[in-house]
């Protein structure tokens, strides 16, 4: 079998797919783990970013003369100090991070201080005087939608019948809506509403820089991608991106919060200005008000069913809201809005929108839980008036490998028809309701992604490995490494030590994102591993004086391929590595490509949920993930990711929200006002993991990453509607919104 | 204004510090003796990264004051294992994963323990609502019941 | 002479199109598709470097230029993947 073949089917794995304890856990459970605050230098000052009360105003002048006064003060920054980046997609970045002639939305930055102590950076802050010509704004988007609206970023219209601030529409889907539509015995259509939520990652955004006047620089960060935080803040500071080194430090969270810039380039301006490093930590309010949580919706959807359950046409119209800038991600929403259905006749119309918010940034399969939540809602409201098993119609109309997939390509085998079944039979299903209480299915889908990728693992004298990947561990990544490389080169796991290697160390790495951790670093882990044992067969075939086609590789030794090899004794790996310099010197594997065989992943959640009609509270009682993973290499993780994935989802449905007021202000930037899952919230949630193996990937794994939180708002909106007897249309169903409903009833 | 000389007992070590008086005690702990172990999530008490043990009641330490440390006896993640021992509920959290990104572990850890030691047998609904103050972003808190459950009766010697 | 192949355009794409969404071009790789693209619609611009993915049979391509393609293949332009 060709070393880089695909051999998951048949293949006995030794480590894989066991639950070893992750390599950076003693650190993690002693608070000896470095995160992105943790750190400190010699000499070290302390920045503070000063931002914007209003939601859109323009910049007549910032006065820094009272700040810069103050004796601990040391440096003041504004937009000034920053290089108009050459790539275009960093204009925007540096917008956000810095404002320009504009602010765009409360919390945008305007200056920068840099201070012998925190204390003293944020009393500077207090005396910097900006003139604000304030101007008209919008938050909401489909307000910021209408012809009337006020203007965000220049007056074209680019999209014909709305307002500037439509920046694009776009249009999936095949088929004849009407024709699909006469078809079908019911058609049922409805609106939907989500809010915008927050990653919520737990720690703060961090970082400590040192740059000098040569360019020359530094940079700690908790980060999800550190190759592409160098890049990004080389192009603001206008120096070569490699003078940057960039270290990830431990991250404590990101859900894809963490794939981009915020307060970095100011710490290295502020760097630059003062010769000293500068330590920047976002307070948790600045985390809400200006680092990029995901867009809110505005939704359409209109689906035809046949009186069996047969789905005759599905159509979506979304909108979505990204924050000041273009980039919502409304294109995706409109992608996996119908992924789980094999419909003939299908539409889904997507509007990119900005108004007076923040940035939006990627949160786990940006776009496809909203879209989801309308769709697999209306799928619910259809079975209930057709009596159908929720089941049995998702089995009947759902995607399969050859059927069409409503975003275009057919698709190739995936595990959605295995996740049902599963789900199906799960003892959780046979739990009987009892009053005010509900059942609520969904199925999710998203996509998985590729992206550049380089690993080097080098072998020691003691027959160790050290492997180097360059994507940030954001949950367990450097244990499922360490187990594909002890698999691919048969040595046990304890015998690898896997680091995230910083931007002077490796090659260029894509950021931790698009679930693409363990399937590409993963790929590329085993791919390196086999160039070792390629060496390392070489190494063999010239010890025994024999053509190198002679060696194989067997369960950690090199043999000789046949009889006609000769009789030659194994040369085991650790020997192999002992001799190395005499043999030709060091042995490293290496690889660096751009992986192109991704698997998507689909998931089916089932939750069951108690609505008290006095309070409007949701308990939710029982909670069932079933994800395709492909191949689970460390399944705790896995099933981590699951729940993880639920409880976001949960949060998301239930109680997250950005709430603005009339001032364009948001209202609860804090954990206690905006509300994520608690412990006393959530009851255990049930996992369980299916492998249907990505032909990509040679050991058939999927990323598992993100799917895990698109079927929870339907789920759950599902089994609420279900236990209220009322259609919950609007997330999240909190209290006040569940009474109203039942009110309204 | 000048600074407050502090002396209290840290993980059992004799501890003196110079603060300002307006200064938390978790930023003491952090950029005065270096204990990093200790998170600032929030710095107004909703997340609990910053836990600590003061005479053995579990606080929020970016609510207290370093001041009011003096004459206390505190504990930290720093002073959870024994030597090169891990505690029962550090080794069970490993073995269980209940840790993604690990940010908000020595908060949780540091909480539970003071559960087991109120509580040596508390119930799943007991430890959801002990843990209630402690926010964790990537679990969904089910391993973490589940290893506190675990370490709980290997300490009862169950 | 390179083999004919029919690409489809889905998504934002066909703003810069003027609407066509599927095109017949001489290519016998992804990097083949983007320049006959360009010549044709040189609106596309950046977008085909930066904002696009290409689905060839189901399996979906970010990076690859020089992934072959053939008439036998559906080819499919999608916006770029990205995630979380």
């Amino acid at each position: 079998m060709a070393l880089d073949e695909f051999d998951s089917e048949n293949r006995i794995f030794s480590a894989v797919g066991t639950r070893p304890v992750r390599p950076d856990g003693i650190d993690k459970v002693t608070g000896k783990a470095m995160f992105g605050a943790d750190i400190s230098a010699p000499g070290m000052l302390h920045g503070a970013i000063l931002r914007s009360p209003h939601a859109h105003a323009v910049i007549r002048s910032i006065d820094t003369s009272a700040a810069e006064a103050l004796s601990e003060v040391k440096a003041v920054v504004t937009r000034a100090d920053f290089t108009s980046p050459v790539s275009r997609g960093n204009i925007d970045v540096l917008e956000n991070c810095m404002a320009g002639e504009k602010v765009l939305y409360d919390g945008h930055a305007v200056a920068a201080v840099a201070a012998t102590s925190a204390h003293a950076a944020k009393k500077a802050l207090r005396l910097i005087r900006v003139d604000y010509v304030v101007l008209p704004h919008v938050t909401d988007v489909d307000a910021a939608m209408q012809p009337d609206a006020p203007v965000i970023a220049g007056d074209e219209i680019k999209v014909e019948g709305h307002s500037a601030n439509v920046m694009s529409r776009c249009e999936f889907g095949h088929g004849d809506l009407e024709a699909g539509f006469a078809e079908a015995d019911i058609v049922m259509e409805k609106s939907f509403r989500t809010a915008a939520t927050h990653q919520g990652y737990i720690e703060p955004h961090a970082c400590l820089a040192s740059l000098g006047a040569d360019g020359r620089g530094e940079l700690w960060c908790c980060t999800q991608g550190h190759f592409v935080a160098r890049n990004i803040c080389a192009d603001m500071l206008g120096i070569d991106s490699t003078q940057l080194r960039v270290v990830a430090s431990e991250i404590g969270g990101g859900f894809g919060g963490k794939t981009t810039v915020f307060i970095e380039p100011v710490a290295l301006a502020l760097s630059r200005k003062t010769n000293r490093p500068v330590k920047i930590v976002m307070p948790r309010e600045d985390v809400f008000r200006a680092t990029g949580p995901t867009a809110s919706s505005s939704m359409d959807v209109k689906i035809g069913m046949k009186r069996d359950g047969t789905m005759t046409a599905g159509q979506a119209v979304l909108r979505m809201q990204g924050g000041a800038f273009p980039g919502s991600p409304v294109d995706m929403a409109a992608m996996c809005a119908f992924a789980p259905y094999a419909l003939e006749n299908v539409s889904a119309v997507g509007y990119d929108v900005i108004c007076n918010r923040p940035k939006q940034a990627a949160y786990r399969a940006p776009g496809s839980p909203m879209a989801c939540f309308a769709v697999e809602s209306v799928v619910d409201m259809l079975c209930n008036e057709l009596g159908l098993d929720p089941f049995e119609v998702r089995l009947k109309n759902g995607s399969r490998e050859g059927t069409r997939a409503s975003y275009g390509p057919k698709w190739p085998r995936i595990g959605l028809m295995e996740t049902l079944d599963a789900a199906r039979a799960h003892p959780m299903v046979e739990a009987e309701l009892g009053p005010n209480q509900g059942r609520g299915i969904s199925c999710g889908f998203w996509f998985n992604h590729g992206g550049e990728t380089s690993v080097t693992l080098s072998l020691s004298q003691d027959g160790t490995v050290a492997l180097q990947v360059g994507t940030p561990d954001i949950g367990g990544s450097r244990a499922s490494m360490s187990m594909m490389a002890a698999e691919e080169l048969g040595i046990p796991y304890e015998k690898v030590r896997t680091t995230v290697a910083d931007t002077a160390s490796l090659g260029y790495n894509d950021v931790s994102h698009g679930s693409r951790v363990t399937y590409a670093s993963g790929l590329a882990t085993i791919k390196a591993a086999r160039d070792a044992k390629k060496k390392l067969c070489q190494r063999a075939a010239k010890i025994w004086g024999i053509d190198e086609d002679a060696v194989d590789w067997q369960d950690g030794q090199a043999v000789p391929a046949g009889h006609n090899a000769g009789g030659h004794d194994p040369l085991p790996f650790a020997k192999l590595c002992k001799t190395m310099g005499r043999t030709g010197g060091p042995v490293s594997g290496h690889f660096e490509a751009t992986p192109e065989g991704a698997g998507v992943s689909f998931a089916t959640h089932v939750v069951d949920a108690e609505v008290d009609p006095e309070t409007g509270a949701t308990k939710i009682l029982r909670y069932l993930v079933v994800q395709d993973a492909g191949k689970a290499i460390h399944p705790s993780y896995v099933e981590g990711q699951f729940q993880g994935g639920a409880a976001q989802g949960i949060g998301w449905a239930l109680n997250e929200e950005y709430i603005y007021g009339e001032d364009g202000r948001l209202q609860n930037a804090g954990f206690l006002d905006y509300r994520i899952p608690v412990a006393s919230d959530l009851p255990m949630i049930d996992t369980e993991i299916v492998e249907v193996p990505n032909p990509g990937h040679p050991y058939g794994v999927r990323g598992v990453g993100e799917t895990s939180i698109c079927p929870p708002l339907a789920a759950i909106a599902n089994a609420v509607s279900n236990a209220a007897g009322v259609r919950m249309t609007e997330l999240p169903m909190s209290p006040p919104r569940i009474l109203k409903a039942l009110d309204d009833a | 204004m000048g600074k407050m000389h502090i002396t209290t007992r840290i993980n059992g070590d004799d501890t003196e510090f110079l603060c300002d008086a307006d200064e938390s005690l978790l930023d003491v702990l952090r950029d005065r003796l270096g204990l990093t172990g200790a998170k600032e999530g929030c710095g107004t008490g909703d997340c609990g990264a910053c836990s600590i043990v003061v005479d053995g009641r579990a606080v929020c330490s970016c609510l207290m004051l370093g001041a009011e440390a003096q004459d206390r006896d505190i504990n930290t993640i720093e002073g959870m294992a024994e030597g090169e021992h891990l505690h029962p509920l550090q080794r069970k959290f490993l073995e269980h994963a209940a840790l993604q990104c690990g940010i908000c572990t020595p908060g949780i850890l540091v909480t539970a323990k003071n559960l087991l030691e109120r509580n040596p047998d508390p119930t799943e609904t007991e430890i959801r609502y002990w843990l209630a103050g402690n926010l964790c972003r990537c679990t969904g808190y089910d391993k973490i019941v589940r290893a506190v459950q675990d370490a709980a009766a290997e300490m009862r010697g169950a | 002479m390179k083999p004919t192949v029919t690409v489809q355009l889905y998504g934002s794409l066909t703003q810069c199109t003027g609407g066509v969404a599927s095109v017949e071009l001489e290519a016998s790789s992804i990097r083949d598709v983007f320049r006959e693209l360009l010549t044709r619609h040189p609106a596309l611009g950046d977008d085909l470097d930066t904002r696009v993915s290409v689905s060839v049979d189901g399996r979906i391509y970010t990076e690859s230029l020089f992934q072959p393609v053939g008439p036998e293949n559906e080819i499919i332009l999608l916006p770029r993947i990205a995630g979380g």
